[in-house]
């Protein structure tokens, strides 16, 4: 008798072992509760949101990306629009501006580019910067050649931009891979990216030394 | 037992087997705590490790790099957010309207009073009587009157329409858009008799004020900046 209430005593022991097991992987999953539903979204044709064709895997080259990341830079370098409020948030310490310069750089654009920007602003005008053409390393400094397109007042369709060309030399310090720590501290890109930061401050890409 | 006479309480024969006994449940009982919390653990470790992909898209006209297919920010357009849109898209579409039929054109860009504008009798569907007015801040339509109707009139005078492409109408957030406003970039062509089609890039500013605008539940536009891109 005692074996036979020993014997159901283990079976018991099991199935609340296995009840268990189900019941601690049912609140982990509770916390993550994902439901994928199996239909797909065709974007617009005059969605933001549309996508275009992803860039294929072999063009993803460490080259590719760099010089995405440099081309960036030079647009957040120079462009102006006509809200004032854009400049302040780009000379942010948190700003994607800040993450892709070095402290110098950063100190230097704020101290000279950003206050023509602001004042361009203020005149409610808008800039575009577009790379012209490729970029090339000379020694320790990738040449890059840009166009700034500037229209001086708003609302005129009558006006058309003020072309200027020129070169700048950029000194950058690039690795493959995503940062792992920013500011000294750890950076956790999937909070940063899901609280809407800007996608190219994740790179290790920074730019030490400009020169004009 | 004479307690405290008597100290010498006899020993139980069964004493031992209960001991070992209460010894096994208890650790039986341990053994059963750390499987579930080993399996927890198990568990947690599998499914830690987890690949999140992401997709950048880039735009190399205003060098604006976001994130796709992942979507950072909600999916629910809350009804402010929808009502901005709208206001943004209706005035670029009177803004940039000048019609063959002058009266439509002046009735669309007179000075107004705005107790008209919060009757109810403007800004109804296909009603185009004080659009421009209706829609901005008394500051904008300074402007619009100053700097940009003189050369409104001065194309109709010379046989000049214009239109928008609706086709080509995008609308963007440029910048965080709260529940009472932001600013908004909107491309599109613009079609004229004259000039043909050309495209146009606008940064416009929506701000808030529930009293002055009850029709579009307080949204106006503060701020309007278009330039001529091709």
């Amino acid at each position: 008798m005692r074996k036979i209430i020993m014997f159901f005593s283990g079976i018991m022991i099991l199935l609340l072992s296995v009840a268990a097991l189900y019941f601690s992987g049912a609140l982990f999953d509770a916390n993550n509760d994902r439901y994928i539903d199996a239909f797909v979204f065709q974007p617009n044709n005059l969605s933001s949101d549309r996508i275009g064709h992803p860039v294929p895997i072999d063009q993803l080259s460490d080259k590719f990306v760099r010089e995405k990341l440099i081309k960036k830079f030079i647009t957040e370098y120079f462009y102006v629009n006509p809200d004032v409020e854009n400049i302040a948030l780009r000379t942010r310490s948190d700003s994607v501006m800040a993450a892709m310069s070095g402290p110098i750089v950063f100190k230097d654009w704020k101290k000279n580019v950003a206050k023509e920007i602001n004042t361009l602003s203020d005149k409610k005008c808008m800039r575009t910067a577009t790379v012209v053409d490729e970029i090339i390393k000379k020694g320790d400094y990738w040449e890059v050649h840009y166009e700034l397109k500037t229209w001086g007042k708003s609302n005129d369709m009558n006006l058309t931009p003020q072309v200027e060309n020129g070169i700048i030399y950029l000194k950058i310090v690039f690795e493959k891979g995503v940062r792992d720590k920013r500011a000294g501290s750890k950076f956790d890109v999937q909070k940063y990216l899901n609280s809407g930061g800007d996608p190219a401050a994740i790179f290790k890409f920074r730019v030490d030394e400009v020169r004009r | 037992m004479d307690y405290p006479g008597n100290f010498q309480t006899p020993a139980d024969p069964a004493g031992k087997s209960i001991a070992v006994s209460r010894f096994m449940a208890i650790c039986t009982f341990v053994a059963f705590f750390i499987i579930v919390f080993l399996c927890g653990i198990l568990l947690w470790s599998a499914r830690s490790e987890r690949l999140e992909p992401f997709m950048i898209s880039t735009n190399s006209e205003n060098g604006e790099w976001k994130i796709v297919g992942k979507n950072p920010v909600s999916l629910e357009y809350p009804a402010q957010r929808t009502m901005q849109e709208s206001v943004v898209g209706n005035f670029v579409k009177d803004w940039f309207k000048i019609s063959k039929d002058n009266s439509e054109n002046e009735n669309a860009w007179k000075d107004c009073d705005r107790n008209v504008c919060i009757s109810g009798d403007t800004l109804m569907f296909g009603e185009r009587s004080c659009a421009i007015y209706c829609s901005v801040s008394e500051d904008l339509y300074s402007r619009f009157s100053y700097d940009i109707l003189p050369d409104y009139k001065k194309r109709f005078q010379n046989g000049e329409t214009w239109q928008i492409d609706e086709k080509s109408l995008s609308i963007m957030p440029a910048g965080k858009i709260s529940d009472n406003g932001g600013t908004w970039q909107v491309n599109l062509n613009l079609v004229s008799n004259i000039a043909g089609r050309f495209n146009v890039k606008i940064f416009m500013k929506v701000a808030r004020n529930k009293n002055f605008y009850p029709q579009t539940m307080g949204f106006y536009v503060a701020d309007f900046n278009s330039y001529r891109i091709d």
